[in-house]
């Protein structure tokens, strides 16, 4: 299957209403409530990139992943299938809400559900920030990425993204775990994003580590994290700059128990030309996490 | 403020492992809420300090000590009935105590140490207390670990795991079976308002990790060099926060880290695995 980007993610919250608050005056998005119950979070010209759903629990519920038509589509879901990978179709109230053609869900080998979908619906509303952030990086690159943790069975993960998924591996990171050095493995699709989608060896609550936004510039991350102070908003890595992505960003908490990476300066990837490296170091300086 | 139940009288919280960590720190938040406090530990002198140092500034502290070696199921069962002549209901039950390992041992009964200590005493101290948690009724909150992760399911076939054994395999079986625990308590008396909660504390610097290996104790050491460990108050702010607040775990058996109700892994939420797990667990703890 041909995944071309990280199209939107759901999250789960058991009030929606604190997700609503931190994605416009603490992100910077905009929030836009549904009928449903659904708190849309929209970044850039699409309807949405985050759906925040009403749910017991709060955290990621799942990564949607988009192909480019409806051929690529059903070739995905017949691939994925002859595999031995257990299918969940979509339901068209389902489409609906995640405004997209048509969807299904699968669950990785760590147990995360994933969804691959086509033909996303937008009116093209231009993205106006509340809090007068430039914009996000989106557009080809898709939303940004997500980073997941694989304790028990990273070998399956990457053996289901590389061969049926068809993401290339990016690079590696070593960090320290409880069983001896932990690795991170970052994952490309068919986009110049140097990552859209990473798996930790790594127990983590929740299984989500965390979701990045990229904004438009370095001083969109400096305003964010004044609000981030303004708000109490819990800082959980200093601003840093990534070895692999370049991107400089810092982590803080959200309402979903998971991170949410602010970054800005993406490197843009020419595939043809790179060389998977490994390195135990995860940033130039900076992203000092504390307790 | 006092926390009182509905008679006036002071609430009551048992709490497993309060001699040092996140056990005696949540004994000290509640000591602070004036509970009543039953503090159970494995070594007397630890628990006198213990006791010393909950009492120091709180005046009027009502708190009474159970010493009881986890690893031992019939210390387990009289200290269930030292508990019972204490008190006529109880309404906080914290099992905290538990323990992590760097090799294979068997208790007296033969069971695997980790599996005994971490799953099969805070099973057999909350149904031998059963009519006491009901009384209240009482809110259970065991102190599990996104460790429970690191397994994908129980190993049903071999729980004491006699083949292949693994120190953090063994501790992230019997967190897995805290949080299995924790699912079919909820499951079997909601109906009674009996409420039960499994916490991640998150990853502490107390004297958990001491009886480790040396890949764990190197990363304990290492995340407190670079001050990502919690203190034993912040691993307990979770417990103490249900413990104090127990419409927030509603409905009954959610696992909850930072003050959020999260999602277990898949095995976490298997109700027929947690059925099994009592079944099972009720016929070992009636041979011990």
């Amino acid at each position: 299957m041909r995944i071309i980007e990280l199209g939107y993610v759901l999250v789960g919250a058991p009030e929606t209403s604190e997700w609503r608050r931190y994605a416009t005056d603490v992100v910077g998005a905009m929030a836009i409530d549904d009928p449903s119950g659904a708190l849309y979070v929209k970044t850039d010209m699409r309807a949405f990139r985050i759906a925040v759903l009403p749910d017991r629990d709060a955290g990621l519920l799942a990564s949607g992943w988009l192909v480019p038509d409806e051929p690529d589509f059903f070739r995905a879901r017949s691939e994925l299938a002859n595999d031995g990978v257990i299918i969940e179709d979509g339901t068209e109230e389902g489409a609906g809400l995640r405004k997209v053609q048509g969807y299904f869900a699968f669950r990785d080998p760590a147990g995360h559900r994933h969804e691959i979908a086509w033909g996303p619906i937008s009116d093209f509303t231009p993205f106006v920030s509340p809090v007068g952030v430039s914009g996000f990086v989106t557009g080809d690159m898709g939303l940004g990425h997500v980073v997941l943790a694989a304790p028990s069975s990273m070998e399956q993960v990457m053996e289901f993204w590389t061969k049926p998924g068809r993401f290339g591996l990016s690079d590696i990171l070593h960090v320290p775990g409880p069983s001896g050095a932990a690795r991170i493995n970052f994952l490309h699709c068919a986009n110049p994003r140097q990552h859209s989608l990473a798996y930790a060896g790594l127990p983590v609550p929740g299984g989500c580590i965390h979701l990045m936004l990229e904004a438009g510039s370095v001083d969109d991350v400096g305003r964010c994290l004044d609000r981030v102070a303004r708000h109490d908003v819990p800082l959980l890595a200093t601003l840093g700059r990534h070895v692999n992505d370049e991107m400089i960003s810092f982590y803080m908490r959200t309402p979903g128990g998971f991170a949410l990476e602010f970054g800005a300066g993406g490197k843009r990837m020419d595939w043809s030309e790179h060389l998977v490296f490994e390195t135990t170091r995860g940033s130039d300086w900076g992203h000092q996490w504390r307790a | 403020m006092k926390a009182e139940d509905g008679m006036g009288a002071p609430k009551v919280a048992v709490v497993s492992g309060a001699t040092s960590g996140i056990g005696l720190a949540t004994a000290r938040a509640l000591v602070g809420q004036r509970f009543r406090i039953i503090a159970m530990g494995r070594h007397s002198g630890r628990a006198s300090a213990a006791d010393a140092e909950l009492r120091a500034g709180a005046e009027g502290a009502e708190i009474d000590w159970v010493i009881a070696d986890f690893s031992r199921l019939a210390d387990v069962r009289r200290a269930a009935g030292d508990i019972v002549r204490l008190t006529g209901h109880i309404d906080v039950l914290v099992n905290n105590a538990g323990l992590l390992l760097d090799r294979r041992s068997t208790t007296e009964q033969g069971f695997e140490t980790t599996f005994a200590v971490n799953h099969l005493a805070p099973f057999l101290l909350t149904t031998s207390l059963l009519p006491l948690l009901k009384a209240a009724p009482a809110h259970v909150i065991n102190v599990s670990s996104v460790g429970h992760t690191m397994i994908d399911d129980m190993r049903w076939h071999d729980l004491q795991m006699e083949r292949d054994f693994a120190p953090l395999a063994a501790y992230a079986q019997s967190k897995l079976a805290n949080v299995l625990f924790t699912r079919e308590l909820a499951r079997r008396f909601h109906g009674e308002g009996l409420v039960a909660s499994a916490v991640h504390p998150g990853l502490v610097a107390s004297r958990f990790p001491l009886t480790g290996g040396a890949d764990t104790r190197a990363y304990y050491a290492a995340a407190q060099a670079s001050g990502e460990a919690l203190t034993s108050e912040q691993g307990a702010d979770t417990v103490v926060w249900l413990a104090t607040a127990p419409g927030a775990a509603l409905p009954s058996g959610g696992y909850f880290a930072e003050r959020r109700r999260i999602a277990p892994s898949a095995a976490g939420q298997d109700d027929d695995g947690a059925r099994r797990l009592w079944t099972i667990s009720e016929r070992l703890v009636g041979q011990a």
